[in-house]
């Protein structure tokens, strides 16, 4: 019989609030994160909107002397790391010379916006040697992870996830399997990306994915809506404390739900496109409900992965359906409110799921006036008090790399 | 005939160049360096900070300042002295 694993502390860095408590609120109220870029200057590109986070002040979470060498993806990632761990009342509760507590997070930009910048320079002034010494400390996607297990003298695995828009998903999916074959009790995990850079944006937009919130900033985007047209580039952090159910009761951590079920696979499709017949994802789903024997009339609630391109919501209705069969759970996408945070979005979908279950409420999934009759799921459209018994989480990332996470309660 | 600065003229701008490199502050802190101000202990400038730095001396004075060279410069003044020699 495995481990159980449970979720005992979460913070939550997003484009409609910093923390968890504010960003649970804002998320019931329906609030919107997109809005005009402001990170760096778009106003020669298509798409002129994102899902920015407003009012990060790393000084809040970080010392100077720390924050400086970060850019602001691991700044995120410290600070909301920081969140959670105060969440799970970690602080004095293990021992900081002698432990295996490893730190898996879902990550795929990196340091973009300083790497750009420095690249930028680079071919301006030609000059290799005015590159920043800091350059690759700062770049590398393992920079989160390291800057939480060095600020918190966690000393196990140090693993940065990078599977597209599934990394956060996978890296949870990771951290459950190290307590369930008892590898350690308690793992930090979750994801962290801040992916609007000119680049990164321009890249997005070349592929044709982005909305260009012609019906409104506002008004973008639409997931499983008839009058969607992509996805609104996001940032943010997500990161949980998983540990394992009889270590966690014996400290008397306060627990939000288990873990009851993960699962992830390769669909063997395509980079960039979903396989059409929704197969690989109804898969990945039915295995997270297969982990602990769960049907699929029990589950409430889905997170869904909604991009809000016409291709993935249509392919995630049906791998749903094929899944809940005549099972109608109420189905919403964070990302229309925080955007498609890429390497966190996986990780944010489950922090909404744990709270839907722990709080029997069913998050909006706002911007869905009229839902596709190709998309036949019940979306809420607004928020919904429910019982929830399992909830789920999905995400499906670039490369046919999906992930499904299921949540209950103890 | 080469000029050299004043150990005074390159104090300030080793000043100025370590507050303007120490971004995150958003203020001059120039006037709360002192040459006794450790670049490290008191900074928290690192190995590769300190790679950084030494960068922004080579472009502030037009001098090389290759690492080797810099062991054991701890203080603002250790990196004054260090600059006023490589001008003579």
């Amino acid at each position: 019989m495995k481990r159980r694993v449970v979720v005992t502390g979460i913070g939550a860095i997003t484009p409609i609030g910093i923390g968890v408590k504010e960003y649970w609120e804002a998320c019931l109220r329906g609030d919107c994160g997109t809005d005009d870029i402001t990170l760096f200057d778009a106003s020669n590109y298509q798409t002129k909107i994102a899902a920015e986070v407003k009012g990060f002040n790393p000084s809040d979470f970080i010392l100077p002397e720390v924050y400086r060498k970060l850019d602001r993806f691991a700044q995120m990632g410290v600070a909301a790391s920081k969140m959670a761990i105060e969440d799970a009342g970690l602080e004095n509760q293990y021992d900081k010379q002698n432990n295996n507590i490893p730190v898996i997070i879902g990550t795929v930009v990196g340091g973009g916006m300083f790497h750009e910048e420095q690249i930028f320079q680079l071919m301006e002034n030609k000059e290799p040697r005015k590159v920043l010494s800091s350059s690759v400390p700062r770049i590398a996607p393992n920079a989160v992870t390291a800057y939480i297990a060095i600020q918190n003298k966690f000393r196990g695995p140090n693993i940065a996830v990078s599977t597209a828009c599934s990394s956060g998903g996978n890296a949870i999916a990771f951290a459950a399997r190290h307590i369930e074959d008892g590898y350690s009790d308690m793992v930090i995990t979750g994801g962290v990306e801040c992916p609007i850079t000119p680049f990164t944006y321009a890249a997005y937009q070349s592929l044709r994915v982005l909305s260009k919130g012609l019906l409104g900033k506002k008004l973008s985007p639409r997931p499983f809506d008839k009058k969607r047209d992509g996805f609104v580039l996001g940032e943010g952090a997500g990161i949980l404390v998983l540990e394992e159910l009889e270590k966690a009761k014996a400290r008397g951590g306060r627990i939000y739900a288990e873990v009851v079920g993960h699962a992830s696979n390769c669909g063997v499709y395509h980079m960039a496109a979903p396989d059409p017949s929704g197969e690989d994802a109804a898969m990945v789903m039915k295995e997270a409900l297969t982990h602990r024997g769960i049907e699929p009339k029990e589950v409430d609630f889905i997170s869904a992965h909604g991009t809000a391109t016409q291709a993935n919501d249509i392919c995630e209705a049906k791998a749903i359906n094929l899944v809940m069969g005549s099972n109608r759970p109420y189905v919403s996408s964070t990302k229309s409110q925080i955007g498609h945070t890429i390497g966190a979005a996986g990780a944010i979908g489950a922090i909404a799921a744990v709270l839907a279950l722990k709080n029997d409420v069913v998050p909006p999934n706002i911007n869905c006036d009229e839902i596709d009759e190709n998309c036949n799921l019940n979306i809420a459209q607004n928020s919904k008090q429910c019982k929830i018994r399992y909830s789920m989480s999905n995400s499906f990332g670039f490369g046919s790399n999906n992930t499904s996470l299921l949540f209950g309660k103890l | 005939m080469k000029i050299t600065m004043r150990e005074d003229e390159v104090f300030d701008r080793v000043k100025k160049t370590i507050s303007n490199m120490l971004q995150v502050f958003n203020r001059d802190i120039s006037a709360d360096l002192t040459k006794e101000t450790n670049i490290n202990a008191d900074l928290g400038v690192d190995s590769v900070e300190l790679l950084d730095l030494l960068g922004a001396l080579e472009k502030e004075f037009g001098i090389p300042i290759e690492a080797e060279k810099v062991v054991g410069v701890k203080t603002i003044d250790d990196f004054v002295k260090f600059i006023v020699n490589a001008q003579k």
